[in-house]
């Protein structure tokens, strides 16, 4: 297969993960499949135990070791999940990169900012240490570090989470990789940081056409950031649509319970603050059927049943037996 | 200064010109002298019995080191608390543990703050032993599965460990162990930043019950405005050990005056494909402010998008305008303006 034949940057299809564990396998994903087209940004959204985490891993290579990924992610003519050690220690840090929730967990706290961000150059592009040197601080030039070269002397514990982020992001972005994989970026930070950080990345997407993948619970987060999001519920895909559709027009009431989740200071005290009543399953039990009908205000008996994804009247995905979504 | 929030009901916690430090290693390896950094900057206020006060502020602002030192976990520099009349600075250790009955905790992390060897049944119970060492044991379970009941978990918890619950479950639990003994003061630090949006609301609404039916005073610590309105009867914004704004929630959100203030509300995300976040933060120097010296000025001052000439010179005070209390030279100014829009 040649790459010319898919224009998509990453073709995901049947992707699923187990681990095994004391207590039995454990089914992390169960068959999800997206695609992500060159500059895109693919919100994935679920709460704790949804396996968004598990699916950024996969791609990436990292599961721990008693995980294991089946199915296909092809990513510029490879696949992810068979093309073996070598073809992804290449892949990942030049074409595909990935940030976490914790910047400060990610840095090295031995090393000084330009030490560790130079390196990647080095690693990566075989880069001259000068040169990368001269690189890594127009990189934190451009996540608006405010005097980039007293930075690069700078160790991780004498930086606060907001610049630490930032220089996560700007060593993610150093290779300029086609895909940024970002693991809850801001979930960490202050509200105010938060809006920093979302603004940049959406800066540094026009700037280098990097894909964005951006792994989180609260949809008031992506709401502005995203292009498509795909809803995950214990391991599988609830709804896979554009984001104008999934907040205007969700088709799922998981979906719509996750936006309306999100607390708006807008409405009045009381009525903007819906929670979802129970809790996500412990992904060891997941009961047969839809995995949300406990929680599912509009359960009916088909529900017992597992759904099929099929497509929705927005033109994207549902997982759903209801018709149509009751008011 | 006056800080009572409007109706009578009698005063429990006061809080007045409160300032602790941290001590930090400074001056280079071979002038390692000890440097103390200062974290409050002289806070003060009042809460009233069965009253919910938020103390919100970013990373550092102080807002963890202030419920320290309410709780006589940190030394205090100088400032003076006090709980029903009596000063706690004053206490020895014996004196405050037993004082400690009244005012409880709720941590961030709930999976952590619950001992992963310990049953359910036997955390809860802890407290009882603790205090109650006399207590009958039949006593003790009723009151745990009572505990249990408020909470919204069901009896067949008690023999389960922490690590069988989701993040919502376990801050239920902590929520009953904070609660157990009957205080007076809960003082929860951020006790949903760590759970899911969808269930960070079912916590928030049982705080909200529990604070009501049990006449709590409860102090809530967050890092952002969005949640504050559906628990609290006011709310104080806390910037680098200062108090920017502290109003009644009414009036702080149909009105926010510090520029602060604006700025924090301005950064919640809505869940609006159109929303773009506003960038408010743009510092030119946004390292850890430990070694940096406070500027005589306004400390927002760089912060701030209306600076003038003499917030860079003169420090503002806390003031009373208009029913709310605000560190703003222009406070006024700013009111008029959104009075106008």
């Amino acid at each position: 297969m040649t790459a010319a034949m898919t224009p998509s940057l990453l073709q995901v299809s049947d992707l699923k993960v187990r681990f095994c564990t004391a207590d039995g396998e454990l089914q992390a994903l169960r068959s999800v499949s997206f695609d992500m087209q060159p500059g895109e940004v693919l919100a994935v959204v679920g709460e704790s135990g949804s396996g968004k985490t598990q699916l950024a891993l996969a791609l990436m290579g990292l599961l721990a070791e008693n995980g294991s990924a089946s199915g296909t992610a092809m990513f510029q003519g490879h696949d992810l999940l068979s093309c073996g050690q070598a073809r992804l220690n290449r892949l990942r840090g030049s074409e595909m990169a990935m940030i976490f929730q914790d910047p400060e967990s990610t840095l090295n706290p031995y090393l000084n900012i330009g030490r560790q961000m130079s390196e990647v150059l080095e690693q990566h592009r075989r880069m001259p240490h000068a040169q990368a040197l001269q690189v890594a601080e127009e990189m934190l030039h451009q996540v608006r570090i405010g005097n980039p070269r007293e930075c690069m002397q700078q160790y991780p514990h004498e930086l606060s989470g907001g610049m630490q982020q930032r220089i996560v992001i700007a060593m993610g972005l150093l290779c300029q990789p086609a895909l940024l994989i970002a693991d809850e970026p801001t979930t960490a930070l202050d509200v105010t940081v938060q809006a920093d950080i979302n603004r940049l990345m959406l800066d540094l997407r026009e700037r280098y056409q990097t894909a964005i993948m951006l792994i989180t619970h609260d949809l008031g987060v992506v709401a502005g950031l995203a292009d498509r999001v795909l809803v995950l519920y214990a391991g599988q895909t609830m709804e896979y649509a554009a984001v104008r559709d999934l907040y205007r027009q969700p088709e799922h009431p998981y979906s719509r319970a996750l936006v309306r989740a999100v607390p708006q200071l807008d409405s009045q005290h009381g009525a903007g603050l819906q929670p979802i009543p129970g809790n996500p399953p412990n992904p060891l039990q997941i009961p047969s059927g839809c995995p949300f009908r406990d929680r599912c205000e509009f359960a009916f008996t088909d529900c017992t049943a597992t759904p099929l994804l099929r497509p929705a009247r927005h033109g994207g995905q549902i997982a759903c037996h209801l018709e149509t979504l009751p008011e | 200064m006056n800080t009572a929030s409007t109706d009578s009901r009698p005063v429990v916690l006061k809080v007045t010109e409160l300032q602790c430090s941290y001590p930090v290693h400074g001056g280079g390896l071979l002038r390692r002298h000890e440097q103390r950094q200062q974290i409050l900057h002289g806070v003060s206020f009042d809460l009233a019995r069965a009253e919910a006060l938020a103390i919100i502020g970013e990373s550092g602002s102080g807002k963890t080191t202030l419920a320290r030192a309410v709780l006589g976990l940190l030394p205090v520099d100088h400032g003076e608390v006090s709980w029903r009349g009596e000063s706690l600075l004053q206490l020895s250790a014996e004196e405050m543990r037993l004082r400690r009955r009244d005012m409880q905790m709720v941590f961030q992390d709930p999976q952590a703050s619950l001992n992963p060897r310990m049953t359910i049944g036997d955390i809860l119970a802890e407290p009882l032993h603790t205090f109650y060492p006399n207590m009958a044991a039949v006593q003790v379970r009723e009151r745990v599965r009572g505990m249990l009941k408020m909470v919204g978990l069901l009896p067949h918890v008690l023999n389960r460990y922490a690590h069988e619950f989701s993040g919502g479950q376990c801050q239920r639990i902590a929520i009953a162990r904070a609660l157990i003994l009957n205080p007076r003061l809960l003082v929860c630090d951020e006790p949903v930043s760590a759970l899911d949006v969808s269930i960070q609301a079912q916590i928030i609404y049982l705080l909200k019950d529990l604070q009501r039916k049990l006449q709590l005073s409860l102090l809530f610590i967050g890092h952002d405005l969005a949640l504050v309105p559906y628990l609290c009867d006011r709310v104080m914004v806390l910037y680098m050990g200062e108090i920017m704004e502290l109003a009644d929630c009414d009036r702080l959100y149909s009105q926010p005056v510090h520029p602060y203030t604006r700025a924090m509300l301005a950064a919640i995300p809505r869940p609006d494909p159109d929303w773009r976040p506003e960038s408010v933060t743009t510092r030119a120097h946004d390292t850890r402010s430990s070694s940096e010296e406070r500027p005589p000025g306004c400390i927002f001052s760089d912060r701030c998008p209306h600076v003038q000439q003499r917030c860079l010179e003169e420090r503002p005070r806390l003031r009373q305008v208009r029913r709310r209390q605000v560190s703003c030279h222009f406070a006024e100014a700013l009111m008029a303006d959104s009075d106008s829009n």
